[in-house]
């Protein structure tokens, strides 16, 4: 056998057995499940379920909004304290989320002076559906910023000076050039931003208990009903969270723009 | 017009160039690699902020820096200003036919340069599916299509194969003939100069040490520097005497005034001639041994090991051009600059 032949062998071993630990808490719930009870948990939850999609849907909005031009900028300029600026963007991607909800909680609480201000004008945060946003739009922020950076850095910057000597301004330059082309990796960050964002738990448990999203619901249904309650409406969210990462995972190999 | 006075500070590498070009001029920068060809390319085009100095085309002024004057400058996007490198920038994502018309706001004239071009054919490829030539083809069609009125080139088709070089260098020609704009070329293709340019800049490190038409250049580089980076051949000699010069162990008369000492005679390889004995002062022969020879179809080349040093690659005759025939060889014009 070659080298080259023992080695693919060997990677191939090593990636069926990290696709097969993936796989397992996967098949365990097939096996642990009765798809009937997934459809009748479906039918009493609708409204937890399209809250969970709406906020999601919400935070991915605002996370792409806000991170695309950071991301942008990240990549393509040098300042001085972009160290700074990078680890601050890390930071809540290293902050556990419980940890995440209690800081929250300290700035948009309703004692607090960011809170208690935007509470006078009739906006609040704790137990409403915008803080539900809010916590999710924090844990997801990082995991699109970090990917859409990674993107950009890889369109080469000489193609987007090419867009500018031909007379184009900067901001068609972006929609024509930039963007196209870091489009698989904005695809994948945004991918993944909705998935943090869906299933986030620890952070809204703490700022928007409620009203109820999936994750805090499943975890309400596991105290109060037990496992047989909860499992399908574990199912429920990954059904509902899967199709879109999977849409992005099959836009960012369409090559042409 | 186009009038370039700049200080540039850019990776560790200063230039320092003082040019001049009327409108449809066609400029050549010529010099070694790192001689700043193409960082003065860069900073006419706005790819690196000069330090200080004064970038301006006709009326239109594009950079201007100077003591206590608050600073001017033009973003690209401005410019007009055509620019072209070997990487040839174009759009992966869009056919050549979204490339073509990337920066162009009126169409017009895109029939024309697709013609010219023969761009027909490709129009709905994508550049990951174009030949190198192909993909040159295309970008300088992309970059005349939006009309510039300076067109810069760093070195565009270097990485192309002689004769594809050459016919793009004559369509090259043509389009500027075709569209009147000012063009300057960065090139290590001596070839390029007289064939395509009007005018020629040489430099070495980071400085113009000569600029004027590319004929006057030729016929009389400033300095050894100057005539090495036009394609001159230097050999160290030796001045024993005012009028004489030593090559090896010749001795030989050359009507100069230089001094007694070290020197270096640059001659141009176009204008050595085997000849069968010596030639008066005004042509200097020196003498060398055949060491590889080519003959082919009436004509031959040799690689002539010099007696005072080097190499030269000669055109000659089938006869002559056999290994180890001893062979003078008449310089033609020939230059003594010091050492």
């Amino acid at each position: 056998m070659s080298r080259g032949g023992l080695f693919g062998t060997v990677a191939g071993l090593i990636a069926l057995l990290a696709l097969g630990l993936l796989v397992l808490p996967f098949l365990a719930l097939v096996f642990h499940l009765s798809w009937a009870r997934v459809f009748g948990v479906l039918a009493g939850n609708e409204r937890v379920v399209a809250t969970s999609l709406v906020a999601a849907a919400i935070s991915l909005t605002l996370v792409v909004l806000l991170g695309t031009p950071l991301a942008y900028l990240l990549a393509r300029t040098d300042f001085t304290g972009k160290m700074l600026v990078e680890g601050l963007v890390v930071l809540p991607l290293v902050t556990p989320p419980l940890v995440m909800g209690l800081l929250l909680v300290f700035v948009y609480g309703p004692y607090a002076l960011l809170g208690g201000l935007l509470g006078r004008v009739g906006v609040g945060f704790t137990d409403v559906f915008p803080g539900l946003v809010l916590a999710e739009s924090y844990v997801a922020f990082p995991y699109y910023v970090l990917a859409a950076r990674a993107a950009f850095l890889e369109v080469p910057a000489r193609l987007e000076r090419a867009s500018l000597l031909l007379g184009r301004t900067p901001g068609h330059t972006f929609r024509r050039v930039s963007l196209p082309l870091a489009r698989g990796g904005l695809l994948a960050g945004a991918a993944m931003a909705w998935a943090r964002a869906i299933g986030e738990f620890g952070a809204t448990v703490i700022l928007a208990y409620h009203p109820y999203g999936m994750p805090v619901k499943i975890w309400v249904d596991l105290n109060d009903l037990g496992l047989p309650q909860a499992l399908p409406l574990a199912t429920v969210l990954l059904l509902v969270a899967v199709p879109l990462p999977l849409a992005a995972l099959l836009g960012s190999r369409r090559k042409d723009a | 017009m186009l009038r370039v006075n700049v200080e540039v500070e850019y990776s560790g590498f200063s230039l320092s160039a003082d040019l001049t070009a009327a409108q449809g001029d066609f400029w050549g920068l010529v010099g070694s690699s790192g001689s700043g060809k193409s960082t003065l390319l860069a900073s006419v085009g706005g790819l690196v902020q000069p330090r200080r100095g004064e970038v301006a085309l006709g009326d239109r002024l594009f950079f201007r820096r100077r003591e206590g004057e608050r600073r001017v400058w033009m973003p690209l996007s401005r410019r007009r200003v055509g620019y072209l490198s070997q990487e040839n920038d174009l759009f992966p994502h869009l056919t050549v036919r979204q490339n073509l018309a990337y920066g162009v706001t009126d169409d017009g004239h895109l029939a024309e340069l697709v013609s010219l071009l023969e761009l027909g054919d490709l129009l709905d490829r994508r550049p990951t599916d174009l030949s190198g030539g192909q993909k040159s083809r295309v970008a300088l069609g992309r970059t005349l299509a939006v009309q510039p009125r300076l067109l810069l080139l760093d070195e565009p088709f270097a990485a192309l194969d002689w004769s594809l070089r050459r016919r793009l260098g004559d369509l090259l020609h043509r389009l500027k003939e075709r569209y009147r704009c000012t063009v300057l070329m960065a090139t290590h293709d001596l070839e390029e100069l007289p064939r395509l340019c009007s005018h020629v800049a040489v430099l070495d490190g980071g400085r113009v040490l000569q600029a004027g038409e590319v004929a006057g250049v030729l016929a009389a580089p400033a300095g050894a520097a100057a005539a090495a980076a036009l394609g001159y051949h230097l050999l160290p000699v030796e001045v024993p005497a005012a009028g004489w010069i030593k090559i090896g162990p010749q001795t030989m008369p050359y009507p100069s005034a230089r001094e007694p000492g070290k020197a270096v005679l640059a001659f141009h390889p176009a204008g050595l001639r085997v000849r069968s004995r010596s030639g008066g002062p005004a042509d200097t022969v020196i003498t060398g041994r055949v060491n590889v020879a080519v003959g082919f179809a009436g004509t031959g080349w040799c690689r002539l090991a010099l007696h005072g040093g080097g190499e030269v690659v000669l055109e000659t005759t089938p006869e002559i051009a056999s290994n180890g025939t001893e062979v003078a060889v008449g310089m033609g014009e020939a230059f003594l600059f010091p050492d």
